[in-house]
């Protein structure tokens, strides 16, 4: 016995009966779309054992298959109840339905599983086949350290620099006061936010800029530092990072800033942010510290359950 | 029903594994000693001043169901690094701490440091309550304040305990300005410091207020610890 996926096309508008000798211009079109999608769907399976047939009695069009092919029974199944994820099926099902939906015919359809006969006409008619959406590609997000040699910076309406580092070349977002300090030909030590999707170019964007190579290497050996730090010293290192800067004879809030800054991410270490605010917390109203110190609680909260920290 | 769902006895149900919590131990059905327990990456941490000796993290605690406590939610409990930045300063503050047994709570704090920042001129003088709510002070962002000790004074001192705790002052600080020690004598009770978790957005908080939820988180210890 063999398994079927039958699709008829019943009467026209008007009631009336159609057959192989009577076909409506309407029908020609259906019965194409019918035929083809069929065809299409078998070719995924093992074609040699997928047959059709245009039956007369009404017009139909029947796709059979062996009782052992389980896996064409079981696709039609998963996009019957919205379970496949295979969208070329998908697709082939909802040429199908916008046939069916048009006004004009009548249509009834059937899937026969080992001599069971199911009527599945109101499923074309009532729901919607959706493709279906793959794994979302996530943006990833990670701060760099870039030290390279400028060749353009500027911009009328976006700024960026473009830097070549290790014959690899970064156009740079940054803004118009960040390229204003930068000197064409010459090296710069920079810190970027390189956001990027697969299949896509990333981007970056300057978060902060350091005038002499080891003031660099400082700030890139502590973020590393930090972020391979599994254990919970990380935070003393933050903790006497800020200490040290307030322990100053001047404190230089300066550096504070450029820790700041590099923190001050949704994918940034919130226990970091949580101590860089705690150390800072009594300077939170010195006029050189207290925007980016809110901005850095506004980061702290976004992620909060409550909004508040 | 919040109080009931969200005061916990210990291991009495299944929790995030990480999160800061305000505990309280009950003792006699009520509520008698306070401690921060923190859970982080599923280790359970008590955090707590004694009284008699100096203040402690135990680390793996575990006991018998004396503690009940509410989850502090201004430390974001899905997150285990911002819970472990808690734990460290915790662990920085046990680590120079020199309180003695008091009934003082003059809003001062244990800075990011750790050392005992005094805002009165008094030492470091307080208890077990006062101990933690001055950790807790300095990890709020949004407030400065945790209570509003205006609303409380000495009326709910235990005499012995008082006498006590003057002795060991006496002892340490033979100096000390006993005007300004008895300026800022008060007492904020366990329970009043447990019924500080459920009022988050209240810093820094009036009496008025925890004498709203009192009776409610009462009711849920009685029920909690009488089965």
């Amino acid at each position: 016995m063999l398994n079927e996926f039958v699709i008829k096309i019943n009467n026209d508008g008007n009631g009336n009966d159609l057959s192989l000798t009577n076909i409506p211009i309407e029908a020609i079109d259906a019965l194409n779309i019918f035929l083809v999608s069929l065809k299409d769907f078998a070719s995924q399976y093992k074609k040699e054992n997928v047959r059709f047939a245009i039956k007369d009695g009404c017009i139909e069009t029947v796709m059979s298959y062996p009782e052992t092919e389980t896996d064409i029974d079981k696709e039609i199944e998963e996009l019957l109840d919205g379970t496949s994820v295979n969208n070329s099926s998908i697709k082939i099902f909802k040429s199908i339905q916008d046939k069916v939906k048009q006004n004009g015919l009548e249509y009834s359809i059937i899937h026969r599983v080992n001599g069971v006969e199911k009527n599945i006409t109101s499923i074309f008619k009532d729901k919607n086949f959706s493709y279906k959406r793959g794994p979302k590609k996530e943006f990833k997000e990670e701060i760099l350290f870039i030290e390279g040699t400028l060749y353009d910076a500027g911009g009328k309406v976006t700024s960026n620099i473009h830097v070549e580092s290790n014959n690899e070349e970064f156009t740079i977002n940054c803004t118009k006061e960040q390229a204003a300090k930068v000197r064409v030909y010459n090296k710069v030590y920079v810190a970027v936010l390189k956001t990027s999707k697969e299949g896509r170019k990333p981007h970056y964007k300057c978060i902060d800029s350091y005038l002499k190579p080891e003031q660099f290497e400082y700030y890139e050996k502590f973020y590393k530092k930090i972020g391979s730090d599994k254990s919970l010293a990380k935070y003393d290192i933050i903790h006497d990072a800020i200490l040290n800067i307030l322990n100053e004879n001047e404190p230089k809030i300066g550096k504070a800033l450029k820790i700041m800054r590099l923190y001050n991410f949704n994918f940034s270490d919130r226990g970091v942010i949580r101590t860089i605010l705690i150390s800072l917390k009594p300077f939170k109203s010195d006029r050189k510290i207290s925007e980016m110190y809110q901005s850095l609680a506004n980061t702290l909260r976004a992620g909060s359950k409550n909004n508040v920290i | 029903m919040r109080i009931e769902d969200e005061l916990i006895k210990f291991n009495e149900a299944k929790l995030p594994e990480n999160f800061v919590s305000i505990a309280v131990r009950i003792e006699n059905g009520e509520a008698g000693h306070a401690a921060i327990l923190i859970r982080h990456i599923k280790i359970n941490y008590l955090y707590h001043f004694p009284g008699g000796t100096p203040p402690e993290i135990i680390q793996g605690f575990n006991e018998e169901g004396w503690y009940i406590y509410k989850i502090w939610e201004i430390i974001n409990c899905e997150d285990e690094n911002e819970v472990g930045a808690f734990l460290q300063h915790c662990r920085r503050v046990c680590e120079k701490s020199e309180i003695t047994y008091s009934y003082i709570t003059d809003g001062s704090k244990h800075n990011f440091q750790g050392e005992f920042e005094s805002k009165s001129g008094l030492p470091e003088l307080g208890t077990c309550v006062s101990f933690c709510l001055n950790t807790l002070t300095n990890s709020l962002i949004d407030a400065e304040s945790y209570f509003h000790l205006d609303d409380w004074d000495d009326s709910e001192l235990k005499e012995s305990v008082d006498k006590w705790s003057q002795d060991q002052v006496k002892k340490k600080y033979p100096d000390l300005d006993w005007t300004l020690y008895n300026a800022f004598k008060k007492r904020i009770t366990p329970i009043e410091y447990l019924c500080s978790a459920f009022l988050i957005d209240n810093y820094p908080i009036r009496k008025e207020k925890i004498i709203g939820v009192k009776p409610d988180v009462l009711e849920v210890i009685k029920n909690k610890f009488n089965n």
